[in-house]
Parts: C-alpha cells; structure tokens; sequence
C-alpha cells in the first residue's frame, strides 16, 4: 500500500520549501495569518510531513493542502475563541441594549455595527437570548424552529456575528 | 461534595470592561473592576481573557520589526532534532515488525497488551499497513491487526507527537476496524467505527490523505447498506481529494469503488468506463492485488453487460496473475468468474465442474453467503440442462453448510424456500435470481428476512 520511497533527507526537505516558497507564502498571505503563526503552521505541517511521509506519494501537493487546511482550522478556532468570548458576556450586554454603542470604545462599537449587520432572524435569536434571556425551547418556539435545531441556529448567528466583527476590522489580523 | 460558592453578580457595563481591557480605565472605574474580577466574576476573566489574546495578538502582527512572511530557514532549523528522532523511530518500527510479524496471534497480542516497548507512532502506523494488505485474504486477519493498533493508538503517550498527530492514527486505527468489520459483514459495527473515526480525523491534524481514505471506507459502507447515492457523493470527494493530492493510485482505488457503486446501482456501463479509468491509474507494483482486483472487475461487468467473448479474452490477458499473487481469496474469484463464462460460452460440462470446485472452495473458506450465492448460480445451470437431482444436491448440501456454520435464521428460511421448491421441481429462474438477491443483500445484512 505505501507509496514507492519518497527520497527524504534535509536537503530534499530543503529544496522541496524552496520551490514551494512563492506558493506558500501567497497561501499565507491570502488567508491573512500573523507572521508567527504562520511560522507555527508551516512548522507543525512539516512535522505532520515528516511523521508520515512513507504514506505521502506526492509531497508537494500533499504539503500545499495541508498548510491550506492548517490555515482554514487555524481562522476555526480563532473564531470559536471568539464567539466563546461573545457567547461569555459582552453580547449579553450589546444586545439586551444596556450600554450597546457607548462612545470611546471601538470595540463597543464594533459590535453594536456588527449586530445592526445581521440578518433580521439572527437578530431576533440573539436578542431573545442574551437581551431577553429566553432559553433554546422558547427561542425555537417564537421564532418558528424546531426545538433540536435552535442550538445550532444560535451557533451559526454567533458565527456571523464574529465574522461581521472580524471584517470591520474589529482586530485587523483576524479578517 | 462542596457547595461552590455562588458567583457574584455581575454588575460591570460592556463598554467599561472594554475601556479596561484597553487599558483606558482610571481610578476608581479601574479599582472597581479589578476589585470585581478579583471577586471571582467568571464571566469578566473569560471576557479579558479573550480579549488581552487578541489585543496581543494584534500588536505582534502590527509591529513594525517583525519580517512580512516566516522564514523557512528558521523553520527547518527547528525541525532538525525532530527529523532524526522520527527517522530512528522509523527504522526501529521497522526490524520490529518484521520480529512480531513472526510470532502466533496469541503471542502477538500478548505483546501488544504486556509490552510497551510497541508503543511508538511508527509501529502502530505499520501495523495498519499490515491490516490493510491482509483485507484481500483474510478481513477476519485485518481486523484482527487492526485491532492491535486500535489497541496501541487508544494508549499511545502524546508527548513525544503531539496531541492531534495521535489523534490522527486513533482515526485511522478506527477507519481500518471499520472497513474490515464491513467486509465480515458486520454492517453496525463497522458504521460506529467509522463515525469514531470520523470525529478523530476532525480533532486531527487536517492531512487530506486521512480524509479522503475515510471517504474510501464510508462510501464501502454505503454501498454495502445499499445507500448508493451517499456512497456515490463520498466515493467523488474521495477520488477528487487524492486527485488534488496527486496520487494517481488512490485515485484510482476510489474510482474502482465507484465502479463498484455503479455497478450495484445495475449502470453496468457507467461502471464499465469508470473501471477502465481506474485501471489506468492503478501502480501494480504499489499495490498488484488491488490492480488484479480492477482487471477481475473489468471482466465481471463485461460478462454482466453480456460481452462473455471480450470477458474471456480479456481474462486470457492476465490470468496468471491469479496463481502469482497465490492468495485463496483471488482464486476463488477466478474460479466463479470462470465458471460463469463457461456456462455463458455453452461449455457445460467444463462450468459444471468449475461450480463444483468454487462450492468446495467456499465451503472450505466457510463462506455460506458466497457459497450459496454460487449454488444458485450451479443451480441454474443444471435447471437448463434439466438435472433435478443436482439441484436437489445442491439444496441440501448448502442447507447442511448453513447449519454447520450458524447462519442468520431468515437466511435459513429463505434457504427452505429454495429446497422445498428443489424437492418438488418447482425451482423457477425467477425465483433463483431473486435468491441470489437477496443472498448478495443478506451477507452484508444478516438477519434481513426474504421477501419472496
């Protein structure tokens, strides 16, 4: 089942990257990754290379997927931080308008922009939820869900909430 | 157990808790929001948490010292030390599985639950192969060496490899179990292995080589509950990712996959050209049995969509194939298949004895399913040529075989259905094809009752 040898010293490895190089970079370029972190995933997709390189049969397209799928899991989880924060407290307090756009603070603002940016039906779901603190079941019911789907609703209007706060600029390497 | 203490309430403004994590807070605003975070507020700690890494983050990306795009100097620098430790582990796995491949099963298993001297990424990763090579001949075999490295993954220390690499062989140590308890027939338990795996690959470190073989073994599944257009939708992911990828050969495994799937959906032709393609990609020193399997599968679907002569012909081309590779599984596929172009060819008294040789051989093999599959197709040749008492034989004979081998009662039934009709001539082409319908379905799907 392996792939016949894949020839792997460090000057393979080395001359592989550089003819990579242009390609790499435009990679992590066009998905936006901070230097360091792009050093940290570049890194932890050569180990994953390194590690299972018998079962790779062509590693060039094999490293450039790889990175490509890092980066995609990288903005993942950024993103999951995020909505974490928001989900924590400070949506809870923009949207049940309590002190939502308060001057002074961009990232007040930020969010009071971003929430004003949703569709009408996220807005209806957050609001209910952190403004009203209704639960999942009379979320579903007021807004016409099925109770089993109304978690997954919330989840993907924490989503677009972030990626709205992301592209304003809200932190400008998170876009 | 202790009561936790309630938490305060929280009473701090958004947009204060945004000043503060700015550092833009004074006096007694700033006082009073560290003397309520230091309360315990969970809430407000999560808040700054959050909040003082993306901050950080934001002035490393911003300051003007930092070079634009990483250095892959500096990168591979780095990765020295790592890069012969991975090497020497290699080669150690190596010598090991060449000594463990030596021993009985018993002991080997012995040493994988007594012995943590196995317990390396690489061993483990050989061990899979191991699994994978003996699916031609002995599933019961892969999933027994699966099981090994399901054993040793589960325990595997992630110091050494970090989290998500070990993840990784967790889920192919699962999607391994999964195909072989597939090809025993064990359709539930083969499903819960790959939905295991599935979570794993997704915890895992993203490589598109673990997703698009899961693929492979989901859309197997699939196919084998009969669920063909999901398998058809996996099977293209796969075989579009390994495209990607650039590995013609696992291409080409899936689309034979694919000709598979087609052909269970009865689109010989559309299985017909697909199988061509795959046998274009498939690299027969990577892989011989997998190639013997595409050119067996050529000839099948020729000989179904009623080309016998090219089926013969094409066989001719590559027959000794069969006999080189020397696996019992192989010969018996070729056995059946010729014993079917035979008949198809006129050559009677020849397919009659290659039947009587293939039902030998799956009986040996105790593979009632296979071998009542075979008896129905023996069966219809001797109708034609008016030999009741064979046919009655036969019934009796894979009667016996069911009940020697404690076979699904509904497949027992069904086999009643067939004798009864052998006692009194009463066995029609109708009823032996949906027979052989119904066996093909029940051996993936045991306990699944006739319909008649």
């Amino acid at each position: 089942m392996r792939p016949t040898s894949v020839g792997l010293d460090a000057d393979d490895l080395t001359s592989r990257l550089e003819r990579l190089e242009p390609e790499i970079r435009r990679m992590l370029v066009r998905f936006g990754i901070p230097v360091q972190d792009a050093e940290d995933l570049l890194h932890d997709t050569l180990i994953v290379y390194l590690t299972k390189r018998d079962s790779i049969a062509a590693p060039n397209p094999w490293l450039l997927a790889t990175l490509r799928n890092h980066c995609l899991v990288y903005w993942r989880r950024r993103r999951r931080s995020l909505i974490e924060a928001l989900d924590a407290g400070l949506l809870e307090e923009v949207a049940g308008g309590v002190c939502g756009g308060q001057e002074g603070t961009d990232l007040a603002r930020d969010l009071s922009s971003a929430v004003s940016h949703l569709p009408d039906r996220c807005r209806s779901i957050l609001r209910l939820r952190y403004g009203l603190d209704c639960a999942g079941p009379e979320i579903a019911e007021r807004l016409g869900y099925r109770p089993d789907a109304i978690r997954q609703a919330t989840l993907r209007c924490l989503s677009a909430l972030s990626r709205q706060l992301l592209s304003v600029g809200y932190d400008r390497e998170v876009s | 157990m202790a009561q936790a203490s309630p938490e305060p309430v929280c009473t701090i403004p958004a947009a204060d808790l945004l000043r503060f994590a700015a550092g833009d807070s004074r006096g007694a605003a700033r006082r009073r929001i560290l003397e309520h975070v230091l309360a315990g507020c969970a809430r407000c700690r999560q808040s700054l948490d959050a909040l003082r890494e993306l901050r950080t983050d934001a002035a490393a990306g911003a300051t003007p010292a930092e070079p634009e795009s990483p250095s892959i100097a500096h990168i591979l620098a780095g990765l020295g030390e790592r890069a012969a430790r991975i090497d020497r582990e290699r080669r150690e796995a190596s010598a090991q599985l060449d000594d463990f491949a030596r021993h009985p099963t018993a002991r080997q298993w012995t040493l994988v639950r007594n012995s943590h001297r196995f317990d390396t990424w690489s061993f483990c990763a050989g061990l899979l192969d191991f699994a994978f090579e003996a699916m031609y001949d002995d599933p019961r075999r892969s999933r027994e060496l699966a099981e090994m490295a399901h054993e040793i993954a589960e325990r595997l220390d992630s110091g050494p490899y970090g989290e998500r690499l070990v993840v990784d062989l967790r889920g192919r140590a699962w999607g391994h179990l999964g195909n072989a308890r597939r090809a025993l027939g064990d359709l539930p338990a083969a499903a819960e292995a790959l939905a295991r795996a599935r979570e794993c690959l997704e915890a895992g470190t993203g490589d598109p080589l673990d997703e698009a073989e899961l693929l492979y073994y989901e859309a197997s599944l699939l196919r084998g509950e009969r669920r063909l257009d999901e398998a058809l939708r996996r099977v293209r992911r796969s075989i579009r990712l390994y495209h990607e990828l650039g590995d013609g050969h696992l291409e080409g495994r899936s689309r034979l996959n694919e000709g598979s799937i087609l052909g269970v959906r009865g689109d010989t032709l559309a299985a017909l050209s697909t199988v061509r393609r795959a046998l274009e990609l498939v690299d027969r020193e990577r892989d011989p049995h997998l190639a013997l399997a595409a050119r067996h599968n050529l000839v099948w679907l020729l000989m179904e969509s009623g080309r016998h002569e090219e089926a013969l012909a094409v066989l001719g081309t590559f027959r000794d194939e069969y006999a080189r590779l020397g696996d019992l599984s192989s010969r018996r596929r070729l056995e059946w298949l010729e014993a079917r172009l035979l008949e198809l060819a006129g050559r009677e008294e020849e397919a009659a004895a290659a039947f009587r040789c293939v039902l030998d051989g799956l009986t040996a093999a105790e593979l009632p399913y296979e071998a009542a599959m075979a008896s129905l197709d023996f069966a219809l040749l001797e109708i034609r040529r008016g030999r009741v008492d064979e046919v009655r034989r036969l019934a009796s004979e894979t009667l016996v075989l069911f009940r020697s081998l404690g076979v699904a009662r509904e497949a027992i039934a069904a086999w009643l259905v067939f004798q009864q009709a052998a006692e009194t001539e009463a066995v029609t082409v109708a009823l032996v094809e949906r027979l052989a319908r119904y066996y093909a379905e029940a051996r993936l799907r045991p306990g699944l009752p006739f319909e008649g």
